[in-house]
């Protein structure tokens, strides 16, 4: 009952909203209204089935390795990625293909290096694989710090995307669009947990998929299924004409190539250090589902921007001459909206519904899986881990997960508002940036390196955190595009390569000079981890549901 | 969540035979795949960076095809490749002996 009550006040705004306007966003809200009203039905049968720690933070084990792989694309395959991208593609050609590969190579990586120990290691965090031989205090607080802040990161991008996307698609008011976002993240995931996040982001990403894959038929069904003819037509029309076939002349300098090269690092080591995307692994059962996972994770994703690449192309041909689209010059809503204006132009109101529908249901899912790898960084990492010392108790952990995820949600509401007039674009680039440079390190090390030290971790992990914060602050995108100084103290707009070299530096050297007797006790636990990392023998078997 | 040393198994796991063989045959596949990925997506950023003009040459005389976008679409195909080279060899070779290997140290 409490649910349907919240349902019903949650998407009053939108009620109230949706009669004073325009009837061509009726469509997509009566569409978007749907969504809500399935997934809130989703949340709801959820309930019934979390009532443990373990249920909502991994829906007790018991998802398989096809769904979690499809969950790990939906949690990728954000509304930047999906507008962002195409925009980029269209604006740029070749360069927003190469960003986009960018998003894909880490997975690999995550497959091979990553996927099969993490699962055998840990329970519910990357800080539980971190810390099995390490100090449980220190390493959590560290790790549980870098998790919060690429969630933030995140989270912040997300809700201002949503509340400007909102704007557009729906006419609704930036405020509403960011309270009914937080409102319905915060629902699904203090009643739901795990398993009614995992089924949200299921359904988006079958949605999202198959509307990009409808776009993309729709273009190249106007080029004869022919790449060449397509991008025949584009390099026709676009203003920079045959330069979008390769890469922008912006890239020829010495710094632009180490801004490529670290951005290159970023996108695809932080791929490996994101919590909502680590948290993943532990709702299978084996390491085996896991490396499953990965698997079809990587052929959705990869499948995704090759569409996106698509709707670039098809974008630049299809919109170009229109100018419908257009106002004094420019694309009405900035590029970020290509894929939405090309899904009018190949389907009319009834397309460009779906697609903005999808687009917002889009944003939704992943700022609830955000939220989640949030609330359970603070509560099994900060609160379960350090505060209570790992003393069992079910019912103050599961209290404790409520109340982070609505604080979060209220944080992430403030944040959104505050942020409204800022340009967010780089905080998904920092999100991964932080990822790679703080939380990738110390995992990597921990299950690989038997000479990794709880000194070493802290410093390298630590290190590389602040490195990669304060470079972004005196890079361009925060010290020029935010403060409005005339002039960057470092020229480089993504710090990653920087900061990760320096993360690894330090946990090498500081691990190294650790003579310590605890420092002895931890490498000499290194084979006992290995042991269970390699085999999976000694962990903890979650039954299905 | 931690490890238990006095576990009993521990010392035989690390000198039994099939763990060594499972450690070499993990390590013999996962490390040429990370260097194929790492390889491809830095070399073609470095492509990017050092050779622009070339990767904006058309394929063929006539084409506006250019190998960039071929070599682009390559990598990722290249990922997809390497994801199913690893798990048709994690099938094959890596989970018989973990089989084994678990039945062997049952307590």
């Amino acid at each position: 009952m409490k649910l349907m009550l919240a349902l019903l006040l949650s998407l009053c705004p939108l009620f109230a909203y949706a009669e004073g306007q325009a009837p061509d966003h009726t469509l997509a809200i009566i569409m978007f209204v749907v969504f809500v009203a399935i997934t809130l039905g989703i949340t709801y049968w959820a309930k019934n089935r979390t009532k443990s720690a373990a249920d909502f933070y991994t829906a007790g084990g018991g998802i398989t390795g096809f769904q979690n792989g499809l969950a790990i694309a939906g949690d990728y395959m954000s509304a930047a990625s999906f507008l962002g991208i195409a925009g980029l593609v269209y604006g740029a050609g070749y360069d927003g293909l190469i960003y986009a590969i960018g998003f894909l190579v880490g997975w690999p990586l995550v497959l091979l290096l990553i996927a099969e120990p993490l699962r055998n290691l840990g329970r519910y965090t990357f800080a539980d694989v971190a810390s099995f031989r390490l100090q449980q205090s220190p390493i959590r607080i560290l790790a549980a710090s870098g998790s919060l802040i690429t969630v933030a990161f995140y989270l912040i991008a997300q809700m201002v995307g949503a509340g400007k996307l909102v704007e557009l698609l729906f006419g609704l008011p930036y405020w509403v669009a960011v309270v009914t976002v937080g409102v319905l993240m915060t629902l699904y995931v203090v009643f739901g947990g795990m398993l009614a996040t995992t089924w949200v982001q299921l359904i988006k990403a079958v949605l999202l998929l198959s509307g990009a894959s409808l776009i993309a038929f729709l273009v190249m069904a106007q080029f004869g299924f022919s790449f060449e003819q397509l991008f025949a037509s584009a390099v026709g029309v676009h203003k920079k004409g045959a330069a979008i076939m390769g890469p922008s002349a912006l890239v020829t300098s010495p710094v632009s190539a180490i801004s490529a090269i670290s951005l290159g690092v970023a996108l695809m080591f932080g791929t490996a250090g994101l919590p909502h995307i680590l948290m993943r692994f532990f709702t299978v059962r084996d390491a085996v589902n896991a490396r499953k996972s990965v698997v079809y994770a990587t052929g959705f994703i990869g499948y995704f921007y090759i569409l996106t690449f698509i709707i670039g192309f098809g974008a630049i041909v299809l919109l170009i001459q229109h100018p419908d689209f257009f106002k004094d010059g420019a694309l009405i809503g900035g590029t970020n909206m290509v894929a939405i204006h090309l899904s009018n132009a190949l389907g009319g109101e009834l397309l460009m519904g779906f697609i903005s529908a999808v687009a917002f249901a889009t944003i939704l899912a992943v700022v609830a899986g955000l939220t989640l790898a949030g609330s359970t960084a603070i509560c099994h990492d900060l609160y379960a881990k350090v505060v209570l010392k790992g003393v069992h108790d079910e019912k103050k952990e599961m209290f404790a997960s409520k109340i982070a995820t609505v604080g979060l949600g209220i944080m992430a509401v403030g944040l959104g508002i505050i942020f409204e007039k800022q340009n967010v674009a780089f905080m998904v680039g920092l999100a991964f940036c932080v990822a790679a440079s703080c939380n990738f390190p110390i995992l990597l090390l921990s299950m690989y390196w038997k000479g990794l030290t709880t000194r070493g971790a802290l410093w390298g992990g630590g290190s590389g955190l602040v490195l990669a914060l304060v470079l972004v602050i005196i890079g361009p995108t925060v010290w020029v595009d935010a403060l409005g100084n005339k002039e960057a103290i470092i020229p480089i707009k993504n710090p990653a390569l920087f900061s990760v070299t320096l993360a690894f530096f330090m946990c090498w050297l500081m691990s190294k000079t650790d003579k310590s007797a605890q420092a002895a006790k931890e490498k000499a636990l290194f084979d006992e981890q290995n042991i269970r990392a390699q085999t999976g023998l000694g962990i903890h078997v979650s039954g299905s549901h | 969540m931690s490890p238990s040393p006095e576990s009993p198994n521990s010392p035989n796991i690390l000198e039994h035979p099939l763990y060594i063989q499972l450690l070499k045959t993990r390590k013999k596949i996962t490390r040429p795949l990370t260097i194929a990925g790492l390889l491809s997506y830095y070399g073609l950023i470095m492509a990017g960076a050092f050779f622009p003009k070339e990767l904006g040459q058309p394929l063929y005389e006539g084409s506006v095809t250019s190998w960039g976008i071929v070599l682009g679409f390559a990598v990722i195909i290249g990922c997809l490749v390497i994801t199913s080279i690893y798990v048709y060899y994690a099938n094959k070779y890596i989970e018989p002996i973990l089989k084994q290997l678990k039945e062997q140290v049952k307590p």
